[in-house]
Protein backbone atom coordinates (compact mmCIF):
# COMPACT_ATOMS: atom_id res chain seq x y z
CA UNK A 1 0.00 0.00 0.00
CA UNK A 2 1.44 3.33 -0.99
CA UNK A 3 1.93 6.07 1.51
CA UNK A 4 -0.77 8.70 1.50
CA UNK A 5 0.19 12.24 0.58
CA UNK A 6 0.04 13.50 4.15
CA UNK A 7 2.50 10.82 5.20
CA UNK A 8 5.20 11.99 2.82
CA UNK A 9 6.88 13.94 5.56
CA UNK A 10 7.05 10.88 7.79
CA UNK A 11 8.50 8.80 4.94
CA UNK A 12 11.32 11.29 4.44
CA UNK A 13 12.27 11.16 8.08
CA UNK A 14 11.79 7.40 8.35
CA UNK A 15 13.99 6.63 5.41
CA UNK A 16 16.58 9.32 4.95
CA UNK A 17 18.24 7.46 2.09
CA UNK A 18 15.33 8.48 -0.12
CA UNK A 19 16.76 11.95 -0.14
CA UNK A 20 19.58 10.69 -2.35
CA UNK A 21 17.06 10.19 -5.09
CA UNK A 22 16.34 13.89 -5.32
CA UNK A 23 18.22 15.51 -8.14
CA UNK A 24 17.86 18.83 -6.39
CA UNK A 25 18.92 17.46 -3.02
CA UNK A 26 22.25 19.30 -3.28
CA UNK A 27 20.53 22.61 -2.84
CA UNK A 28 19.18 21.57 0.50
CA UNK A 29 21.60 21.96 3.35
CA UNK A 30 21.54 19.51 6.19
CA UNK A 31 20.27 22.31 8.34
CA UNK A 32 17.08 22.62 6.29
CA UNK A 33 14.05 21.69 8.29
CA UNK A 34 11.81 18.79 7.48
CA UNK A 35 8.98 21.23 7.04
CA UNK A 36 10.97 22.98 4.33
CA UNK A 37 11.32 19.67 2.50
CA UNK A 38 7.65 18.99 2.89
CA UNK A 39 6.73 22.39 1.48
CA UNK A 40 9.05 22.43 -1.51
CA UNK A 41 9.86 18.76 -2.03
CA UNK A 42 7.02 18.18 -4.46
CA UNK A 43 8.42 20.81 -6.80
CA UNK A 44 11.64 18.88 -7.24
CA UNK A 45 12.33 16.55 -10.08
CA UNK A 46 12.48 13.21 -8.34
CA UNK A 47 12.20 9.59 -9.26
CA UNK A 48 8.70 8.52 -8.39
CA UNK A 49 9.48 4.87 -8.22
CA UNK A 50 12.21 5.40 -5.64
CA UNK A 51 9.85 7.42 -3.51
CA UNK A 52 7.20 4.76 -3.82
CA UNK A 53 9.63 2.16 -2.60
CA UNK A 54 10.61 4.19 0.42
CA UNK A 55 6.93 4.63 1.14
CA UNK A 56 6.33 0.92 0.87
CA UNK A 57 9.11 0.06 3.25
CA UNK A 58 7.85 2.61 5.73
CA UNK A 59 4.28 1.36 5.62
CA UNK A 60 5.31 -2.25 5.99
CA UNK A 61 7.27 -1.50 9.11
CA UNK A 62 4.58 0.70 10.62
CA UNK A 63 1.92 -1.87 9.85
CA UNK A 64 3.91 -4.48 11.69
CA UNK A 65 4.06 -2.19 14.69
CA UNK A 66 0.33 -1.55 14.50
CA UNK A 67 -0.34 -5.27 14.46
CA UNK A 68 0.80 -5.53 18.09
CA UNK A 69 4.30 -6.58 17.17
CA UNK A 70 6.99 -6.06 19.74
CA UNK A 71 9.83 -3.56 19.67
CA UNK A 72 12.14 -6.48 18.92
CA UNK A 73 10.07 -7.32 15.86
CA UNK A 74 10.36 -3.76 14.63
CA UNK A 75 14.13 -3.86 15.11
CA UNK A 76 14.26 -7.10 13.14
CA UNK A 77 12.36 -5.53 10.28
CA UNK A 78 14.58 -2.48 10.24
CA UNK A 79 17.70 -4.62 10.39
CA UNK A 80 16.43 -6.82 7.59
CA UNK A 81 15.80 -3.79 5.43
CA UNK A 82 19.25 -2.39 6.15
CA UNK A 83 20.88 -5.74 5.42
CA UNK A 84 19.03 -5.94 2.14
CA UNK A 85 20.25 -2.49 1.12
CA UNK A 86 23.78 -3.33 2.13
CA UNK A 87 23.74 -6.65 0.28
CA UNK A 88 22.41 -5.35 -2.98
CA UNK A 89 22.12 -1.59 -3.14
CA UNK A 90 20.80 -1.66 -6.71
CA UNK A 91 17.77 -3.71 -5.71
CA UNK A 92 14.76 -2.54 -3.78
CA UNK A 93 11.96 -4.12 -1.85
CA UNK A 94 8.33 -3.71 -2.88
CA UNK A 95 5.61 -4.62 -0.42
CA UNK A 96 1.87 -4.14 -0.63
CA UNK A 97 -0.09 -5.21 2.40
CA UNK A 98 -3.46 -4.80 0.69
CA UNK A 99 -2.48 -7.09 -2.18
CA UNK A 100 -0.49 -9.29 0.17
CA UNK A 101 2.61 -9.48 -1.98
CA UNK A 102 6.24 -8.49 -1.68
CA UNK A 103 9.21 -8.87 -3.99
CA UNK A 104 12.57 -7.38 -4.82
CA UNK A 105 13.34 -5.57 -8.03
CA UNK A 106 16.28 -3.64 -9.54
CA UNK A 107 16.14 0.10 -8.90
CA UNK A 108 16.40 0.85 -12.63
CA UNK A 109 12.94 -0.63 -13.23
CA UNK A 110 9.80 1.44 -12.81
CA UNK A 111 6.80 0.42 -10.79
CA UNK A 112 3.24 1.27 -11.76
CA UNK A 113 0.36 0.54 -9.43
CA UNK A 114 -2.62 -1.18 -11.08
CA UNK A 115 -6.09 -1.90 -9.74
CA UNK A 116 -5.28 -5.45 -8.66
CA UNK A 117 -1.56 -5.54 -8.98
CA UNK A 118 1.62 -3.88 -10.12
CA UNK A 119 3.50 -3.45 -13.38
CA UNK A 120 7.29 -3.63 -13.31
CA UNK A 121 8.86 -2.28 -16.46
CA UNK A 122 11.73 -0.48 -18.16
CA UNK A 123 11.33 1.75 -21.20
CA UNK A 124 13.67 3.58 -23.53
CA UNK A 125 12.96 6.26 -26.08
CA UNK A 126 13.57 4.58 -29.41
CA UNK A 127 11.40 5.05 -32.47
CA UNK A 128 10.94 1.80 -34.35
CA UNK A 129 8.45 -0.17 -36.44
CA UNK A 130 6.08 -2.29 -34.38
CA UNK A 131 7.36 -5.88 -34.84
CA UNK A 132 3.91 -7.21 -33.87
CA UNK A 133 2.17 -5.37 -36.68
CA UNK A 134 1.94 -7.42 -39.89
CA UNK A 135 -0.64 -5.20 -41.54
CA UNK A 136 0.17 -3.37 -44.80
CA UNK A 137 0.54 -0.12 -42.88
CA UNK A 138 2.93 -0.97 -40.04
CA UNK A 139 2.78 1.59 -37.23
CA UNK A 140 5.84 3.01 -35.58
CA UNK A 141 6.35 3.13 -31.82
CA UNK A 142 8.17 5.94 -30.00
CA UNK A 143 9.14 3.88 -26.98
CA UNK A 144 10.59 0.48 -26.46
CA UNK A 145 9.93 -1.61 -23.34
CA UNK A 146 12.83 -3.99 -22.77
CA UNK A 147 11.33 -5.38 -19.57
CA UNK A 148 7.61 -5.67 -18.90
CA UNK A 149 6.08 -7.84 -16.22
CA UNK A 150 2.72 -7.50 -14.48
CA UNK A 151 1.86 -9.15 -11.18
CA UNK A 152 -1.87 -9.41 -10.48
CA UNK A 153 -3.79 -10.78 -7.52
CA UNK A 154 -7.06 -12.34 -8.65
CA UNK A 155 -9.93 -13.16 -6.33
CA UNK A 156 -10.83 -16.15 -8.44
CA UNK A 157 -9.75 -19.72 -8.01
CA UNK A 158 -7.75 -20.85 -11.01
CA UNK A 159 -6.82 -24.46 -11.44
CA UNK A 160 -3.48 -25.81 -12.53
CA UNK A 161 -2.68 -29.33 -13.67
CA UNK A 162 -2.04 -32.10 -11.15
CA UNK A 163 1.47 -32.41 -12.53
CA UNK A 164 2.29 -28.81 -11.66
CA UNK A 165 0.70 -29.15 -8.20
CA UNK A 166 2.84 -32.18 -7.45
CA UNK A 167 6.24 -31.00 -8.57
CA UNK A 168 7.64 -28.53 -6.11
CA UNK A 169 11.03 -27.82 -7.56
CA UNK A 170 10.41 -28.28 -11.25
CA UNK A 171 12.00 -25.80 -13.63
CA UNK A 172 13.05 -23.51 -10.84
CA UNK A 173 15.46 -21.66 -13.08
CA UNK A 174 14.21 -22.87 -16.40
CA UNK A 175 15.09 -20.81 -19.40
CA UNK A 176 12.19 -19.30 -21.27
CA UNK A 177 13.37 -21.17 -24.37
CA UNK A 178 13.01 -24.56 -22.70
CA UNK A 179 9.23 -24.44 -22.81
CA UNK A 180 8.41 -25.49 -19.25
CA UNK A 181 4.76 -26.10 -18.41
CA UNK A 182 5.16 -26.17 -14.63
CA UNK A 183 7.06 -23.58 -12.69
CA UNK A 184 8.06 -23.32 -9.04
CA UNK A 185 10.07 -21.11 -6.77
CA UNK A 186 10.84 -21.64 -3.09
CA UNK A 187 7.55 -19.96 -2.28
CA UNK A 188 5.22 -20.66 -5.17
CA UNK A 189 4.03 -23.49 -7.38
CA UNK A 190 2.29 -22.88 -10.66
CA UNK A 191 1.76 -23.34 -14.34
CA UNK A 192 2.73 -21.40 -17.46
CA UNK A 193 0.43 -20.66 -20.39
CA UNK A 194 2.04 -19.43 -23.60
CA UNK A 195 0.27 -16.95 -25.86
CA UNK A 196 3.10 -16.21 -28.25
CA UNK A 197 3.84 -15.83 -31.95
CA UNK A 198 6.96 -14.58 -33.73
CA UNK A 199 8.43 -12.93 -30.65
CA UNK A 200 5.16 -11.24 -29.66
CA UNK A 201 2.69 -12.02 -26.91
CA UNK A 202 3.23 -13.17 -23.37
CA UNK A 203 3.67 -15.96 -20.88
CA UNK A 204 1.19 -16.15 -18.00
CA UNK A 205 2.35 -17.80 -14.79
CA UNK A 206 -0.59 -18.87 -12.62
CA UNK A 207 0.02 -19.58 -8.94
CA UNK A 208 -3.11 -20.66 -7.00
CA UNK A 209 -2.79 -19.39 -3.44
CA UNK A 210 -6.09 -20.41 -1.88
CA UNK A 211 -9.69 -21.23 -2.78
CA UNK A 212 -10.37 -17.62 -3.65
CA UNK A 213 -6.99 -16.14 -4.42
CA UNK A 214 -4.64 -16.62 -7.37
CA UNK A 215 -1.42 -14.87 -8.20
CA UNK A 216 -1.01 -14.20 -11.92
CA UNK A 217 2.31 -13.08 -13.35
CA UNK A 218 2.16 -11.88 -16.95
CA UNK A 219 5.50 -11.65 -18.68
CA UNK A 220 5.50 -9.82 -21.99
CA UNK A 221 7.97 -10.92 -24.63
CA UNK A 222 10.26 -8.21 -26.01
CA UNK A 223 9.26 -8.11 -29.70
CA UNK A 224 12.13 -5.89 -30.77
CA UNK A 225 14.53 -8.67 -29.74
CA UNK A 226 12.43 -11.38 -31.39
CA UNK A 227 12.56 -12.79 -34.91
CA UNK A 228 9.70 -10.54 -36.03
CA UNK A 229 11.75 -7.35 -35.67
CA UNK A 230 13.41 -5.57 -38.56
CA UNK A 231 17.04 -6.75 -38.20
CA UNK A 232 18.51 -3.25 -38.60
CA UNK A 233 16.24 -1.85 -35.87
CA UNK A 234 16.94 -4.78 -33.58
CA UNK A 235 20.68 -4.17 -33.95
CA UNK A 236 20.29 -0.48 -33.10
CA UNK A 237 18.13 -1.27 -30.08
CA UNK A 238 20.68 -3.75 -28.75
CA UNK A 239 23.32 -1.04 -28.66
CA UNK A 240 21.19 1.55 -26.81
CA UNK A 241 22.70 2.79 -23.54
CA UNK A 242 20.89 1.33 -20.49
CA UNK A 243 19.19 -1.34 -22.61
CA UNK A 244 18.23 -4.59 -20.90
CA UNK A 245 19.20 -7.42 -23.23
CA UNK A 246 17.49 -10.80 -23.31
CA UNK A 247 19.91 -12.56 -20.99
CA UNK A 248 19.67 -9.83 -18.36
CA UNK A 249 15.90 -9.75 -18.79
CA UNK A 250 15.80 -13.48 -17.94
CA UNK A 251 18.05 -13.02 -14.92
CA UNK A 252 16.00 -10.12 -13.56
CA UNK A 253 12.73 -11.93 -14.11
CA UNK A 254 13.78 -15.05 -12.28
CA UNK A 255 15.29 -13.04 -9.45
CA UNK A 256 12.09 -11.04 -9.03
CA UNK A 257 9.86 -14.08 -9.18
CA UNK A 258 12.11 -16.02 -6.80
CA UNK A 259 11.80 -13.19 -4.27
CA UNK A 260 8.03 -12.99 -4.69
CA UNK A 261 6.24 -13.73 -1.43
CA UNK A 262 2.57 -13.74 -0.53
CA UNK A 263 0.82 -13.35 2.81
CA UNK B 1 -8.91 -34.31 -53.19
CA UNK B 2 -9.70 -31.36 -50.94
CA UNK B 3 -12.61 -29.17 -51.92
CA UNK B 4 -12.78 -25.39 -51.52
CA UNK B 5 -16.21 -24.57 -50.12
CA UNK B 6 -17.20 -21.13 -48.81
CA UNK B 7 -13.60 -20.32 -48.08
CA UNK B 8 -12.92 -23.56 -46.24
CA UNK B 9 -10.58 -26.22 -47.57
CA UNK B 10 -12.61 -29.33 -46.88
CA UNK B 11 -10.67 -32.55 -46.36
CA UNK B 12 -10.17 -35.03 -43.54
CA UNK B 13 -6.57 -33.83 -43.24
CA UNK B 14 -7.61 -30.21 -42.61
CA UNK B 15 -8.85 -29.41 -39.11
CA UNK B 16 -11.09 -26.37 -39.06
CA UNK B 17 -10.24 -23.99 -36.23
CA UNK B 18 -11.37 -20.58 -37.51
CA UNK B 19 -10.21 -17.68 -35.34
CA UNK B 20 -12.47 -14.82 -36.39
CA UNK B 21 -10.36 -12.04 -34.79
CA UNK B 22 -7.54 -12.64 -37.28
CA UNK B 23 -9.83 -12.45 -40.32
CA UNK B 24 -9.62 -9.00 -41.88
CA UNK B 25 -11.02 -7.79 -45.21
CA UNK B 26 -13.15 -9.68 -47.68
CA UNK B 27 -10.92 -11.52 -50.09
CA UNK B 28 -11.97 -12.56 -53.56
CA UNK B 29 -10.34 -15.93 -54.10
CA UNK B 30 -9.53 -14.77 -57.63
CA UNK B 31 -7.17 -12.20 -56.10
CA UNK B 32 -5.11 -14.81 -54.29
CA UNK B 33 -1.88 -15.09 -56.21
CA UNK B 34 0.75 -16.33 -53.81
CA UNK B 35 1.45 -18.20 -50.58
CA UNK B 36 3.85 -16.99 -47.88
CA UNK B 37 5.39 -19.60 -45.58
CA UNK B 38 6.04 -18.50 -41.99
CA UNK B 39 7.46 -19.94 -38.79
CA UNK B 40 5.79 -19.25 -35.45
CA UNK B 41 8.65 -19.02 -32.93
CA UNK B 42 6.81 -21.15 -30.38
CA UNK B 43 6.28 -24.77 -29.38
CA UNK B 44 2.79 -25.69 -30.51
CA UNK B 45 -0.19 -24.63 -32.60
CA UNK B 46 -2.07 -24.08 -29.34
CA UNK B 47 0.45 -21.43 -28.25
CA UNK B 48 -0.05 -19.72 -31.62
CA UNK B 49 -3.85 -19.79 -31.23
CA UNK B 50 -3.53 -18.37 -27.69
CA UNK B 51 -1.35 -15.56 -29.01
CA UNK B 52 -3.66 -14.69 -31.88
CA UNK B 53 -6.75 -14.77 -29.66
CA UNK B 54 -5.10 -12.67 -26.96
CA UNK B 55 -6.40 -9.13 -26.46
CA UNK B 56 -2.75 -8.09 -26.72
CA UNK B 57 -2.83 -9.04 -30.43
CA UNK B 58 -3.98 -5.51 -31.23
CA UNK B 59 -2.92 -5.70 -34.88
CA UNK B 60 -4.92 -8.91 -35.44
CA UNK B 61 -1.90 -10.81 -36.72
CA UNK B 62 -2.71 -14.27 -38.05
CA UNK B 63 -2.51 -16.61 -41.03
CA UNK B 64 -4.82 -18.94 -42.92
CA UNK B 65 -3.21 -22.23 -41.92
CA UNK B 66 -1.03 -23.58 -39.11
CA UNK B 67 0.95 -26.81 -39.32
CA UNK B 68 1.67 -28.21 -35.86
CA UNK B 69 4.85 -29.85 -34.61
CA UNK B 70 5.54 -32.63 -32.11
CA UNK B 71 8.66 -34.46 -33.25
CA UNK B 72 10.69 -33.78 -30.08
CA UNK B 73 9.79 -33.59 -26.39
CA UNK B 74 9.96 -29.78 -26.42
CA UNK B 75 7.29 -29.49 -29.08
CA UNK B 76 3.87 -30.06 -27.58
CA UNK B 77 1.77 -30.37 -30.72
CA UNK B 78 0.54 -33.09 -33.04
CA UNK B 79 3.31 -33.40 -35.61
CA UNK B 80 2.21 -32.36 -39.09
CA UNK B 81 -1.43 -31.71 -38.17
CA UNK B 82 -2.97 -29.03 -40.41
CA UNK B 83 -5.34 -26.41 -39.02
CA UNK B 84 -7.25 -23.90 -41.11
CA UNK B 85 -7.55 -20.76 -38.98
CA UNK B 86 -9.05 -18.26 -41.44
CA UNK B 87 -11.42 -18.50 -44.39
CA UNK B 88 -9.72 -18.11 -47.75
CA UNK B 89 -12.32 -15.46 -48.45
CA UNK B 90 -10.73 -13.17 -45.84
CA UNK B 91 -7.32 -11.54 -45.79
CA UNK B 92 -4.99 -11.98 -42.83
CA UNK B 93 -2.26 -9.73 -41.47
CA UNK B 94 0.68 -12.07 -41.95
CA UNK B 95 3.18 -10.25 -44.17
CA UNK B 96 3.79 -6.69 -42.91
CA UNK B 97 6.55 -4.68 -44.53
CA UNK B 98 7.98 -6.23 -47.68
CA UNK B 99 11.38 -5.80 -49.25
CA UNK B 100 11.77 -4.26 -52.65
CA UNK B 101 11.73 -7.12 -55.14
CA UNK B 102 13.50 -5.17 -57.86
CA UNK B 103 16.17 -4.03 -55.38
CA UNK B 104 16.79 -7.61 -54.23
CA UNK B 105 16.89 -8.80 -57.84
CA UNK B 106 18.94 -5.78 -58.95
CA UNK B 107 16.40 -4.82 -61.58
CA UNK B 108 15.03 -1.48 -60.34
CA UNK B 109 14.52 1.20 -62.95
CA UNK B 110 16.85 4.15 -62.47
CA UNK B 111 15.30 7.41 -63.71
CA UNK B 112 17.29 9.54 -66.11
CA UNK B 113 19.69 12.00 -64.47
CA UNK B 114 19.72 9.88 -61.28
CA UNK B 115 22.42 7.52 -60.15
CA UNK B 116 20.26 5.35 -57.93
CA UNK B 117 16.73 4.03 -57.97
CA UNK B 118 13.93 5.27 -55.72
CA UNK B 119 14.08 1.92 -53.88
CA UNK B 120 17.78 2.30 -53.17
CA UNK B 121 17.31 5.88 -52.01
CA UNK B 122 15.27 4.97 -48.95
CA UNK B 123 17.57 2.27 -47.66
CA UNK B 124 19.52 4.61 -45.41
CA UNK B 125 18.05 3.01 -42.28
CA UNK B 126 17.00 6.37 -40.87
CA UNK B 127 13.75 6.52 -38.95
CA UNK B 128 10.83 5.56 -41.18
CA UNK B 129 12.91 4.08 -44.00
CA UNK B 130 10.99 0.79 -43.99
CA UNK B 131 7.70 2.69 -44.14
CA UNK B 132 8.92 4.83 -47.06
CA UNK B 133 10.14 1.74 -48.92
CA UNK B 134 6.73 0.11 -48.33
CA UNK B 135 4.96 3.06 -49.93
CA UNK B 136 7.04 2.62 -53.08
CA UNK B 137 6.25 -1.09 -53.20
CA UNK B 138 2.52 -0.99 -52.50
CA UNK B 139 1.69 0.93 -55.68
CA UNK B 140 3.26 -1.84 -57.76
CA UNK B 141 1.36 -4.97 -58.75
CA UNK B 142 2.29 -8.54 -57.98
CA UNK B 143 4.58 -10.05 -59.28
CA UNK B 144 6.50 -6.80 -59.85
CA UNK B 145 6.60 -6.63 -56.07
CA UNK B 146 6.57 -9.37 -53.45
CA UNK B 147 3.15 -10.55 -52.25
CA UNK B 148 1.30 -8.54 -49.61
CA UNK B 149 -1.68 -9.33 -47.37
CA UNK B 150 -4.02 -8.23 -50.14
CA UNK B 151 -2.98 -11.00 -52.52
CA UNK B 152 -1.55 -13.87 -50.53
CA UNK B 153 -2.37 -16.71 -48.15
CA UNK B 154 -0.23 -17.37 -45.09
CA UNK B 155 0.85 -20.76 -43.76
CA UNK B 156 2.51 -20.95 -40.35
CA UNK B 157 4.86 -23.80 -39.44
CA UNK B 158 5.25 -24.30 -35.69
CA UNK B 159 8.97 -23.93 -35.00
CA UNK B 160 10.99 -22.31 -32.22
CA UNK B 161 13.91 -20.12 -33.21
CA UNK B 162 17.24 -20.54 -31.44
CA UNK B 163 18.77 -18.00 -29.07
CA UNK B 164 20.05 -15.99 -32.03
CA UNK B 165 16.57 -15.88 -33.54
CA UNK B 166 17.48 -18.31 -36.35
CA UNK B 167 14.79 -20.82 -37.28
CA UNK B 168 15.60 -24.52 -37.65
CA UNK B 169 14.03 -26.57 -40.43
CA UNK B 170 10.50 -27.88 -39.89
CA UNK B 171 10.00 -31.58 -39.08
CA UNK B 172 9.62 -34.16 -41.82
CA UNK B 173 5.90 -34.57 -41.05
CA UNK B 174 5.39 -30.81 -41.22
CA UNK B 175 7.11 -30.68 -44.59
CA UNK B 176 4.95 -33.48 -45.95
CA UNK B 177 1.85 -31.67 -44.73
CA UNK B 178 3.05 -28.40 -46.27
CA UNK B 179 3.64 -30.05 -49.62
CA UNK B 180 0.20 -31.71 -49.56
CA UNK B 181 -1.47 -28.45 -48.52
CA UNK B 182 0.25 -26.39 -51.22
CA UNK B 183 -0.64 -28.99 -53.83
CA UNK B 184 -4.32 -28.85 -52.79
CA UNK B 185 -4.37 -25.05 -52.64
CA UNK B 186 -2.85 -24.77 -56.11
CA UNK B 187 -5.51 -27.12 -57.45
CA UNK B 188 -8.29 -24.98 -55.98
CA UNK B 189 -6.65 -21.66 -56.84
CA UNK B 190 -5.00 -22.10 -60.25
CA UNK B 191 -3.30 -18.68 -60.09
CA UNK B 192 -0.88 -20.12 -57.56
CA UNK B 193 2.02 -21.77 -59.35
CA UNK B 194 4.20 -24.30 -57.56
CA UNK B 195 7.93 -24.31 -58.32
CA UNK B 196 9.22 -26.85 -60.78
CA UNK B 197 12.88 -26.11 -60.25
CA UNK B 198 15.08 -24.52 -57.64
CA UNK B 199 14.72 -20.71 -57.60
CA UNK B 200 11.94 -21.00 -60.17
CA UNK B 201 11.09 -17.37 -61.03
CA UNK B 202 7.50 -18.39 -61.77
CA UNK B 203 6.91 -19.90 -58.36
CA UNK B 204 4.32 -18.20 -56.15
CA UNK B 205 5.58 -19.80 -52.94
CA UNK B 206 7.65 -17.44 -50.75
CA UNK B 207 9.46 -17.56 -47.43
CA UNK B 208 8.49 -14.69 -45.14
CA UNK B 209 12.11 -14.15 -44.11
CA UNK B 210 13.11 -13.70 -47.75
CA UNK B 211 10.43 -11.25 -48.84
CA UNK B 212 9.64 -9.42 -45.58
CA UNK B 213 11.73 -7.42 -43.17
CA UNK B 214 11.98 -10.21 -40.62
CA UNK B 215 14.50 -12.79 -39.48
CA UNK B 216 15.97 -13.96 -42.80
CA UNK B 217 15.62 -17.67 -42.02
CA UNK B 218 11.85 -17.55 -41.44
CA UNK B 219 10.22 -20.06 -43.75
CA UNK B 220 13.33 -20.32 -45.88
CA UNK B 221 14.23 -23.96 -45.34
CA UNK B 222 10.59 -24.96 -45.83
CA UNK B 223 10.46 -23.11 -49.15
CA UNK B 224 13.89 -24.39 -50.17
CA UNK B 225 13.07 -28.01 -49.32
CA UNK B 226 9.68 -27.92 -50.96
CA UNK B 227 10.78 -29.54 -54.20
CA UNK B 228 12.74 -32.33 -52.55
CA UNK B 229 9.82 -33.29 -50.36
CA UNK B 230 7.31 -32.84 -53.17
CA UNK B 231 9.29 -35.25 -55.32
CA UNK B 232 9.70 -37.81 -52.55
CA UNK B 233 6.07 -37.67 -51.42
CA UNK B 234 4.38 -37.64 -54.79
CA UNK B 235 7.08 -39.41 -56.79
CA UNK B 236 6.97 -36.81 -59.50
CA UNK B 237 9.75 -36.44 -61.95
CA UNK B 238 10.58 -32.83 -61.25
CA UNK B 239 13.99 -31.30 -61.97
CA UNK B 240 16.59 -31.89 -59.28
CA UNK B 241 17.02 -29.24 -56.61
CA UNK B 242 20.13 -27.15 -56.99
CA UNK B 243 22.68 -27.40 -54.16
CA UNK B 244 22.01 -24.74 -51.50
Amino acid sequence: MYLEKNSFHRAIIGNFSALKQFKCARIFSLAATTMFLFTFGFACDYRADAIQTSKVQNVSINSAVNNNSTAADQTDLNTAAQNHRAADKDWKQFSDIKLGISFQYPSKLKIKRLKNGVRIFHELNFEHSDPCDNSDDVKSLKKFADFDVTILVSNEKQKITAECKKNSDLNKNADINENPVCFATNNLKGEIVYATFQGCGNLTYTFPLSDNKTLVVKRNLIPLFGPGAIPEEKKKAESLPQVILTEENNEIFFKIISSLKTD
Amino acid sequence: MAELKDGLLVDSLVNQNIISVIERNVFDVKNIQAVVVHQTDNWSAEQTFNGWKSKDNIHHVGAHFVIDRGDTTEYKGDDGKIYQTAHLTKTCNHVGFIQSRCFVQKSCAIPKNQKISAEQKVLDYKIGWASRAQKIEEVKSYPDRYPMNTDSLGIEMVTKSDKNGVYPAPSQSQMQSLVWLLKEISKSIPAITLPTSANDPNSDIYAHGVIGRKQASEGKSAADDFLTVYTSVFGLNLPAVQPK
